[in-house]
């Protein structure tokens, strides 16, 4: 209950210092926006007006606390390239994020489990030599490059799939899904790769324990072995390593969603950088940021739910 | 016993392919077979062929040329960057490591959060501030890779601080400044050497996204990333223009993966 308590605390005290942060960061951007914004014709009441409007008045610290209780509101401001609100910009998009990031995510633990598990099992034999070539090919490829060849093989080649024929989910679900299938491959294969590799080992370390020889010599078949007892502990370690992923698939999707051309989140992170609309840049990153801390807070509560030792210290 | 054997395989295939692309990049250095710039109206979207191994692009310039270039402005940024992070990064570490205290907390605070975000979102996040461009690609990937080699050295420095050679130094009258770099430092060097490795892999990644996202490398300067966003427009025409610096990007990348094995 201490523990639960200390991480909640630290989860408010990390968000706030991250919002601060994300919010500092774009303020030392050189150059007056409101002018820039109106072109140097203005007139000084409408110039004072935007400035109210963009939150431009009064020191930093008056200007984050007005900033952060906009942003609790949903309240992020207009962007200075659509011309309309942030939020109805985001909400538009996330979708089509979280989508990609949930679907990388499935793929991620159904290609790295099995094989992980396969390879630790017969370490050293053919299999395990065939899958570490496969890992460290894996490790090797960026996304983004995966996505073009898997564009050029399944679209272009074998017309499994028509690129650029992007399908929103609220259209028709079905061919959004089948679209998507594609994007999320490409993201999640580079990092399965690295959480096999990460699995493999842990398991291959856990195997060597004297508990494994202890239970071996009291005549345990080694398949129960391996689900009862050792994966529980291999899994401790890899679950930090997952949450680190999460984050990347996430950062992964921005490169990805360019390639395929998916209206996410991401490919407005590029836009709004290029045409230095900074409203939608702060609200993405903050997201994303504020994603990757709840993540990384998540994972220190299943941490002790499996590992009952991080309980008592 | 296997296992050692299975390593050292590895490494000679690292080594092997890191040869390789070296190589390939050294021999850019001085020759091209083309001007990589230079358009030919009249050798459009030419297939790998032997007037152009590599085959040429969409406004007919030499894919072969431009990959030399363009790995070695990859490499550039690359070697830059994780220069500025390990010189940064040890300096950070040695001193966090050695003395600990409160400032040793905050940095490391510091640190681990900075850690847990993705180095490609970050780099976007300083490149949004400063704009694209090759210097401040290298300047916002440095600055990004300097927490963990500060993180990997600090460690270091905890347990060797703690042995004897470094009290006998103490004893001897040796300063800490030299006690840091003088007796602790060398032993540092295998973690470090393999962090290198690993930094140089995440930079080549990291400055070919980025590229790829129009937010890096500008042109002139030819860049791999920036070839593969280029080449994705007419890729059903042309595929080797893809191909081939996407091909440069893994094989170096594998490579130095390869003999991080080891």
């Amino acid at each position: 209950m201490k523990y639960t308590l200390k991480k909640v605390l630290t989860l408010v005290l990390t968000l706030l210092i991250v919002s601060f942060l994300t919010f500092i960061a774009f303020q030392v951007v050189p150059g007056d926006s409101a002018v820039t914004q109106l072109g140097t014709n203005a007139t000084e009441e409408n110039i004072e007006a935007l400035r109210e409007a963009m939150n431009l008045n009064g020191n930093v610290l008056v200007r984050y606390g007005r900033w952060l209780s906009r942003v609790f509101t949903g309240d992020f401001g207009i962007s200075s390239q659509y011309k309309i609100p942030v939020s109805s910009l985001i909400l538009e998009r996330m979708p089509v994020t979280i989508w990609l990031a949930a679907l990388s995510f499935s793929f991620i633990l159904v290609l790295s489990i099995p094989f992980g598990i396969m390879a630790a099992k017969k370490e050293g034999e053919g299999v395990d030599r065939i899958i570490s070539f496969f890992t460290h090919t894996g490790m090797g490829i960026p996304p983004f490059f995966l996505g073009i060849i898997i564009t050029l093989l399944f679209g272009f080649i074998l017309k499994w799939f028509t690129p650029g024929s992007y399908i929103g989910p609220k259209e028709n679900f079905g061919l959004f899904l089948g679209y998507m299938i594609y994007p999320a491959l490409a993201n999640a294969i580079p990092k399965a790769a690295m959480v096999l590799k990460f699995l493999r080992s842990s398991i291959i370390r856990q195997l060597q324990m004297d508990y494994v020889r202890t239970a071996r010599s009291k005549g345990n078949l080694e398949n129960p072995i391996l689900y009862k007892h050792v994966l529980k502990n291999a899994f401790i370690p890899v679950l930090t390593f997952i949450g680190m992923i999460i984050a990347d698939t996430l950062a992964g999707s921005i490169a990805i969603e360019q390639v395929f051309s998916l209206p996410g989140l991401g490919r407005l992170l590029v836009m709004a950088i290029s045409n230095r609309d900074y409203a939608v840049v702060q609200v993405i990153v903050l997201y994303i940021a504020a994603t990757i801390v709840v993540i990384n807070f998540i994972v220190d509560m299943l941490y002790q739910w499996i590992d009952p030792r991080v309980r008592v210290k | 016993m296997k296992n050692k054997k299975i390593n050292n395989l590895n490494f000679k295939i690292g080594i092997s392919i890191i040869s390789l692309v070296l190589l390939f990049i050294i021999i850019g250095l001085f020759y091209t077979p083309y001007d990589p710039n230079a358009m030919d109206g009249t050798a459009k979207n030419m297939a790998p062929g032997f007037t152009h191994l590599f085959g040429t692009d969409n406004f007919g310039r030499d894919v072969l040329s431009r990959v030399m270039e363009g790995g070695r402005t990859t490499f550039f940024v690359a070697l830059l960057t994780v220069a500025i992070g390990a010189f940064f990064g040890t300096l950070v570490g040695a001193f966090t490591g050695y003395y600990g205290g409160w400032l040793d907390e905050i940095l490391m605070r510091i640190n681990d959060g900075v850690a847990s975000f993705p180095s490609i979102l970050l780099a976007l996040i300083v490149v949004s501030l400063i704009g694209p461009g090759k210097y401040n690609v290298i300047i916002a990937l440095g600055i990004i890779f300097i927490p963990s080699f500060a993180r990997v050295v600090r460690s270091e420095y905890i347990t060797l601080k703690e042995r004897d050679f470094v009290k006998n130094a103490k004893l001897m009258g040796a300063s800490d400044l030299r006690i840091m770099f003088v007796h602790i430092l060398p032993n540092t060097k295998a973690i470090l050497l393999s962090s290198l490795t690993i930094g140089f892999n995440n930079a080549v990644l990291a400055e070919a996204g980025m590229s790829y996202l129009q937010l890096g490398v500008q042109p002139p300067d030819p860049s791999l990333g920036r070839m593969l966003s280029e080449a994705q427009s007419y890729m059903f025409m042309s595929p080797w223009c893809a191909i081939f610096p996407g091909i440069m990007i893994v094989l170096s990348v594998i490579g130095f993966s390869l003999i991080n094995e080891r």
